[in-house]
C-alpha cells in the first residue's frame, strides 16, 4: 500500500495520503456517522486568461461556474444529483475565485457515492438545449446575489482595489457574459483544466485509506496530463480608486475597508503569510483589542465586525469589514490604528492572547468532517500540510509579525467601500 | 450514546449528551416564556444587555480579554421562537481542556463566566446601568433592522405575519423597535428577575465530561432555584376566509415569492412522520420542486420548502422574476396536488425516505444539532430520540404521506417584487 501517513498526535489528527495516476487523494479516518468528501479542481472564476501550446486565450467571464452547474448532467440525459440522494446523499458544488469544488455528504454508500462524483468530474456532457435551459437559472443566481448587500460591498471593494485581476469580477459573470456562453466553450476550459494532476480528493469519515483506494482504482477517473498555464494581468501595486460604493437597503451603513498587500505568496509561503496575518488582525482587530472596544464604547461598531485576509493567485489582500452609523470615521480610526501600530506592534500579552484565539479556531476546523476534508484539500493545493498549522501558528515570533505587518499594511494602498441606505444618503 | 437528563431542582433539567466526537465542549442553557408582544423585546435587549459584561468584568474589553484567555472560549446569548414560545438561550462553547497547551481548565472556568453573565450583571443602584442599556438598544434597533437586508427572509416574514396577524406566532422573538423607548434599566431589571425566577429552565451538554462533572458545574456555577414546570402551547390554527394573495415593491433585483401552508399534522400527532416525508417528497435534493420547477422550467435558482412542525406551517420560498408570478405559483400548487394524489414516483419517495434517514444520523456528528433535536422536543413534552423517529419514517407508506399531505391548507401567497433596477 502506498499510503504515506500524516499526524499531529497533539490534537489527535491523522490522515493518509497518495496519488493514484496523477490525482491527490487524502483521507482522513474518523469515527463519524457521516462521511463527507470534497474533490477541488484548482480552476477558478479568476482564471480567464491562460495559456495552452502557446497560445493564450481568454475565457468568457462565469465559464468556470457554468461548468460546474452542467457537470451534474450525465451523457444519458439523468441527472447526478438523482443518484446521489438515492442513498440519502447530499451533492453540491461551488466555485470560487481560484477553484471549483465538488462535494457530498452522506452517511450510506460512501462507495458508491465517491464513484460518482468521480465520474461527475471525469464525463462533460454539454449539449445546447442542455446550455440554454442553464441560462435563465444563473441570472436568477446572479439577481439573487445583486440583491445581498454583504456581497455588494465586497465586489465593490475588490473593484476599488484591483484594476485588471480578474478577483473583482462576480465569479458568475454577468447575464451579458452567460447568454454568450456555448457548449463549444465549456468543452475547452473542461479540456483545459480538469486533469488529475490538477485536482485533489479528500475525504474524512468512518472510511478506510485501503477501501478509498479501491474505490478510487475502481472508478471512471478524470485524464491525466497537463493542464493549461493559469495566467494574471500585470496588476499595479496602486489602487484602482480609493472609494467605492452602493445604495441598498441596510439597517446601518455597511463598510468594507481594504488593504491590497504585495505579498503573492504560494505554497508554504502563502501558509505562513496566513498564519501571521491571522495573529496580526487578532491582535489590532481582535474583539479584546482596545480598537474594537474604543469604537464599541462610541457607538461605531457593533457586533458585526471582523478583519480577515485573504491571498489568491494574483491578489492578496486584507479586509476589514462591518456595520457602523459613520463608516468614514471608523475608516480613519483604522487608519490611525494602523499608523500608530507601526511604532510597536504589540504587547507580550496581547500576542500570546491572539495566538491562543487563532490556535482555537483552527482547532475547531477539526470539529466536522466538512471542515477536516475541507482544510486538507486547501492545505494540499499549497503542497502544504493542514495538521501543521497549529504548529506554524505557534512558532510565529514577534519579529515575523513585525516584518510582515511593515511589508503588507500600507495605508498608502487602502480602500473603502460603503453600502448606504437610501434614506440615510438623503 | 446514553442521553441522561436529570433535575437540578424543581423546574430546572440538565441533559447530558456524551460524546468524546469533538475538540470543543458546547453548552446551551435555556429559559423559555411565552411569545408575547409586550415581554419579546425586553428579554431581546436583555441578552444584548447581559452578554456584554457582569460585575466582574464590567466592560466589554475586560470581559472579552477574560474570554479569549481561556482560548476564545465563545460565550453567545440569543432568543429563538420555537412555535409561540421564546427561548432566551445562553450558550457556551470552549475548546476541551485535553487540548489547551498550558494546561489551562478551560471548562470549568469558562462555566464560571457563563454563571456569571447569567447570575450576577453589572448593575447600578439595582438597575442596568442607562448607559449599556441605550447603546444595546441601538444595537438591538440594528439587529431587527437587518431584516430588510435579506429579501428573502423579509418576504417569509412579511407572508407569516400577514397569515398569523391575530395570532402570537406573528411576535418576533428579537424584538419590535418601536417598542424599545419604553424599556428603562428598572423596568429591564424587573424582567430580568421575573426570567430567572420563573421561567423553566432545561441546560444541555455536549462533550466529554462526565454528567457527575457538569452536574456539579452546574450547581456550583448556575444557582437556579426551584420554579414550576410549564410545558406553553401553540395554538394549531385553520385557514380563514380562504387564500389570500399580496404583494409589496422592494428595492431589489430578484422578486421573493412566498407560498404559506396550515399543516395541521404537528410535532405531536403521531403521523407527523408523514408530513416530515410530504416535505421532503418537494424539497430533497431531486425532489418534486427543484425537478420540476427549476430544472425543468428554469424559473429559479431556488424553490425550497420549510416545515415548522411545532406551528404547523409549511413554506414554499422562491427567488423569481416577478413577471413570472403565476406560472411558479401554478407550477409549485402542480407539484403538490400530485403528492396529495400519490402522484409520486418511486425514486421520489425513496430518495426522500433515504434524505431523513440521513440527517438524523448526522445528527450525532454535530453539537449543535444533537441540542437542538432534544430542546425542541422537551419544549413540546415530547421525548423521542432521532432513532425511534428514524424507525417511524421507515414505516411510513406513500399512502400515509398523501393523506399527511392532503391535510395541506394554502393560506397566504406573498410576494415582494423586485422592480428589477440595479441601483449601482
Amino acid at each position: 500500500m502506498s499510503f504515506e501517513v500524516v499526524e499531529n498526535a497533539a490534537i489527535g489528527e491523522r490522515y493518509y495520503k497518495t496519488v493514484i495516476d496523477g490525482l491527490r487523494v487524502l483521507v482522513s479516518p474518523k469515527k463519524l456517522s457521516s462521511c463527507f468528501a470534497v474533490l477541488g479542481v484548482d480552476f477558478g472564476s479568476s482564471d480567464i486568461f491562460c495559456r495552452q501550446d502557446g497560445k493564450e486565450k481568454l475565457l468568457t467571464p462565469g465559464t468556470a461556474h457554468f461548468l460546474e452547474h452542467k457537470m451534474f448532467e450525465n451523457g444519458d440525459g439523468s441527472d447526478a444529483f438523482e443518484q446521489f440522494s438515492q442513498s440519502g446523499a447530499n451533492a453540491n458544488a461551488y466555485t470560487a475565485a481560484s477553484r471549483t469544488c465538488y462535494m457530498f455528504s452522506c452517511t450510506e454508500n460512501w462507495e458508491e457515492n465517491l464513484k460518482l462524483l468521480l465520474r461527475v468530474v471525469s464525463t462533460p456532457h454539454f449539449t445546447e438545449e442542455a446550455v440554454e435551459r442553464e441560462k435563465p437559472i444563473i441570472f436568477q443566481e446572479i439577481r439573487m446575489y445583486t440583491d445581498d448587500p454583504y456581497w455588494r460591498m465586497h465586489f465593490s471593494l475588490l473593484n476599488a482595489m484591483y484594476s485588471l485581476d480578474p478577483i473583482r469580477l462576480d465569479p458568475a459573470g454577468t447575464e451579458e457574459s452567460v447568454a454568450a456562453v456555448t457548449p463549444a466553450m465549456l468543452y475547452e476550459a473542461y479540456g483545459m483544466f480538469y486533469k488529475a494532476e490538477n485536482m485533489v480528493l479528500c475525504i474524512c469519515g468512518d472510511v478506510e485509506p485501503e477501501a478509498v483506494e479501491r474505490a478510487v482504482k475502481s472508478s471512471l477517473r478524470p485524464q491525466s496530463g497537463l493542464s493549461a498555464d493559469k495566467l494574471r494581468p500585470e496588476e499595479p501595486k496602486e489602487l484602482c480608486c480609493a472609494r467605492s460604493g452602493a445604495v441598498m437597503e441596510v439597517a446601518s451603513p455597511l463598510f468594507a475597508a481594504g488593504i491590497k498587500c504585495a505579498g503573492l505568496g504560494m505554497g508554504e509561503e502563502r501558509v505562513r503569510a496566513c498564519a501571521e496575518n491571522e495573529i496580526i488582525l487578532q491582535i489590532i482587530f481582535g474583539k479584546s483589542g482596545s480598537f474594537y472596544n474604543n469604537c464599541y464604547e462610541q457607538g461605531l461598531l457593533g457586533d458585526r465586525f471582523s478583519a480577515y485576509y485573504t491571498c489568491e493567485r494574483g491578489a492578496s489582500y486584507v479586509m476589514i469589514c462591518g456595520s457602523s452609523p459613520d463608516p468614514e470615521r471608523v475608516y480613519a480610526l483604522i487608519r490611525e490604528e494602523l499608523q500608530n501600530r507601526k511604532e510597536k506592534l504589540c504587547t507580550m500579552g496581547e500576542f500570546e492572547r491572539a495566538k491562543k484565539v487563532c490556535y482555537s479556531m483552527s482547532l475547531d476546523t477539526f470539529n466536522s468532517a466538512e471542515g477536516t476534508a475541507s482544510a486538507l484539500m486547501s492545505f494540499a493545493f499549497d503542497d502544504s500540510d493542514a495538521l501543521c498549522y497549529t504548529e506554524k501558528l505557534r512558532a510565529v515570533s514577534v519579529e515575523d509579525i513585525e516584518r510582515r505587518f511593515a511589508e503588507d499594511y500600507d495605508i498608502g494602498r487602502m480602500a473603502l467601500s460603503v453600502i448606504r441606505d437610501e434614506e440615510e444618503k438623503k | 450514546m446514553t442521553v441522561e437528563t436529570r433535575s437540578l431542582c424543581r423546574g430546572v433539567s440538565l441533559t447530558v449528551l456524551p460524546t468524546d466526537k469533538f475538540k470543543s465542549n458546547l453548552m446551551a442553557v435555556k429559559l423559555a416564556v411565552p411569545l408575547r408582544a409586550e415581554t419579546a423585546t425586553h428579554y431581546s435587549l436583555l441578552t444584548n444587555v447581559l452578554s456584554r459584561c457582569c460585575a466582574e468584568f464590567p466592560t466589554l474589553q475586560s470581559f472579552n480579554t477574560a474570554l479569549e484567555e481561556l482560548y476564545a472560549a465563545d460565550l453567545d446569548t440569543c432568543v429563538e421562537k420555537a412555535g409561540e414560545v421564546q427561548n432566551i438561550c445562553f450558550k457556551l462553547s470552549c475548546i476541551e481542556d485535553e487540548y489547551t497547551y498550558d494546561g489551562a481548565d478551560v471548562l470549568a472556568g469558562s462555566m464560571r463566566m457563563l454563571g456569571l453573565m447569567i447570575f450576577d450583571p453589572l448593575l447600578e443602584d439595582g438597575a442596568f446601568p442607562r448607559r449599556i442599556v441605550e447603546s444595546e438598544k441601538d444595537h438591538l434597533k440594528e439587529e431587527i433592522g437587518t431584516l430588510k437586508e435579506d429579501k428573502a427572509r423579509l418576504a417569509m416574514s412579511k407572508c407569516l405575519n400577514l397569515m398569523c396577524r391575530d395570532e402570537a406566532y406573528r411576535v418576533s422573538a428579537v424584538g419590535d423597535a418601536k417598542l424599545l423607548d419604553g424599556i428603562d434599566g428598572r423596568a429591564l431589571k424587573d424582567s430580568y428577575d421575573r426570567l430567572i425566577r420563573t421561567a423553566p429552565v432545561s441546560i444541555y451538554f455536549v462533550g466529554r465530561a462526565s454528567a457527575d462533572t457538569v452536574f456539579d458545574c452546574c450547581k456550583k456555577y448556575l444557582p437556579f432555584g426551584d420554579r414550576e414546570e410549564h410545558v406553553y402551547e401553540t395554538a394549531i390554527s385553520p385557514v380563514r376566509d380562504g387564500l389570500k394573495r399580496s404583494a409589496e415593491q422592494t428595492d431589489a433585483m430578484q422578486s421573493k415569492l412566498c407560498m404559506a401552508f396550515r399543516a395541521p399534522v404537528t410535532m405531536k400527532s403521531d403521523s407527523y412522520a408523514a408530513m416530515l416525508l410530504a416535505c421532503e417528497v418537494l424539497g430533497s435534493p431531486c425532489g418534486k420542486l427543484f425537478t420540476n420547477v427549476r430544472e425543468k422550467q428554469g424559473l429559479c435558482y431556488y424553490c425550497s420548502p420549510s416545515l415548522d412542525g411545532v406551528k404547523g406551517i409549511l413554506t414554499v420560498s422562491a427567488g423569481i422574476d416577478g413577471n413570472n408570478r403565476e406560472t411558479v405559483e401554478t407550477a409549485v400548487l402542480e407539484q403538490i396536488e400530485d403528492l396529495k394524489n400519490g402522484i409520486v414516483t418511486e425514486s421520489e419517495f425513496s430518495a426522500a425516505k433515504a434524505g431523513v434517514l440521513a440527517a438524523y444520523k448526522e445528527i450525532y456528528d454535530s453539537p449543535g444539532a444533537m441540542i437542538n433535536w432534544y430542546s425542541v422536543r422537551r419544549g413540546q413534552n415530547i421525548f423521542i430520540t432521532p432513532e425511534e423517529m428514524a424507525k417511524r419514517i421507515e414505516e411510513t407508506s406513500l399512502d400515509d404521506v398523501a393523506s399527511a399531505a392532503r391535510t395541506l391548507e394554502a393560506d397566504t401567497f406573498y410576494m415582494l417584487e423586485g422592480k428589477g433596477r440595479d441601483c449601482e
